[in-house]
């Protein structure tokens, strides 16, 4: 929807500067976020929610985000947030993660149960060591960008990365899904 | 998982997979990979274990694709002054757009052969005028908001379209009329 937003600018200069598209940078971020909170394993509903409110705080917070690359940075560290402090709610509770309501077993190449295994293996690793794979593997970052999200320093998004990708493939081992030669 | 002796191997391999490793680190892994059947296995664990993963949260995204989108108001240029007047518009628009939403329409239960439509039917119109009444309330606060009658008259508009037959659908064609007439040259 396209909504011409009347301005006062001309009774003040400062007010020319052209402001952030709020429609455009949330469309710009909303595929990674989308894949943050599948990654994360939120179930639909909360998934629905976090979309939701990541839109209402960048309303909120328009004042201090000036640059579209940086406001784009912000709603998938929202993301991000949300989506680690719901893994760690679950993790608290024990709750396994959710499978897909719509989980269809011969739509995956593995078999159902085989992907709850996979599920529970992501699901107990840590918030970080899963906000980074996630960010790193399936949102396709970079070090450099996993880590200004996360607001730490490549060379650590490097070692949370090897240590979630050791874990998890020890995990796999051995619930018996992947093979170790063994 | 592997030999204890190839454990201090493990950090390199996911360097190795990811292909972040400098060309003497590179040289120096490949030389293990073609010695160590173990470190090999390790590899294709390493890798395995990735893929899999992907194929779950693919298919979770597949369903996170079906989420409505909030209604962005695409275009809106937030600018000095002007930018309180997009968020309490985009807000107002949100619950207006995501109110139908997040409460679905109810769905009246008439048990069958039973002679109860006209009850379902006032049931109908309560629900209508019940959100078309939340949408003139707020059409009301965007047309006292300095700068808000654009937004005001959007609303009202798409009272007067979509629940024509209720009481706040007439009220907001009178405000309409009394918007457009002011704003008349």
């Amino acid at each position: 929807m396209d909504v011409a937003v009347p301005t006062n600018a001309a009774e003040n200069p400062d007010e020319r500067r052209v402001g952030l598209d709020v429609g455009r940078v949330y469309e710009a971020a909303l595929p990674h976020l989308r894949r943050i909170a599948a990654g994360m394993g939120l179930p639909r509903a909360d998934a629905e929610d976090a979309l939701h409110d990541s839109y209402v705080a960048l309303l909120q917070n328009l004042d201090r985000l000036d640059d579209a690359e940086n406001a784009r940075r912000w709603l998938v560290r929202v993301m991000v947030n949300r989506c680690r402090l719901h893994h760690r709610q679950r993790k608290r509770h024990d709750r396994p993660p959710t499978a897909p309501a719509t989980a269809d077993h011969d739509s995956t190449p593995f078999g159902g149960d085989d992907a709850e295994v996979v599920r529970e293996a992501l699901g107990e690793l840590e918030g970080d060591e899963l906000a980074v794979l996630v960010l790193r593997y399936f949102c396709d970052l970079n070090a450099t960008e996993v880590g200004e999200i996360m607001s730490v320093p490549p060379s650590t998004v490097r070692s949370q990365l090897r240590r979630a990708r050791i874990k998890l493939a020890e995990r796999l081992i051995q619930k018996g899904l992947v093979d170790d030669g063994t | 998982m592997a030999p204890d002796t190839c454990e201090s191997w493990s950090e390199q391999l996911v360097d190795y997979a990811d292909g972040e490793l400098d060309q003497a680190e590179h040289v120096r892994v490949v030389a293990h990979l073609q010695a160590c059947p173990a470190c090999w296995r390790r590899l294709e664990a390493l890798r395995k274990s990735l893929a899999l993963a992907q194929e779950v949260w693919s298919e979770r995204a597949a369903e996170l694709e079906q989420i409505p989108v909030p209604a962005t108001g695409r275009g809106v240029r937030t600018q000095g002054r002007a930018r309180w007047l997009a968020i309490a518009a985009a807000a107002a628009v949100l619950l207006v757009v995501l109110r139908p939403l997040q409460s679905p329409r109810p769905t009246p239960v008439v048990p069958p052969g039973v002679a109860q439509r006209s009850f379902a039917r006032v049931e109908q119109e309560i629900w209508e005028a019940g959100m078309a009444s939340e949408m003139l309330l707020v059409a009301d606060m965007l047309a006292a908001t300095p700068g808000g009658e654009p937004y005001a008259v959007n609303r009202l508009r798409f009272i007067t379209e979509n629940y024509a037959d209720t009481r706040p659908a007439r009220e907001a064609q009178v405000r309409l009329a009394a918007l457009t007439e002011r704003n008349m040259p």
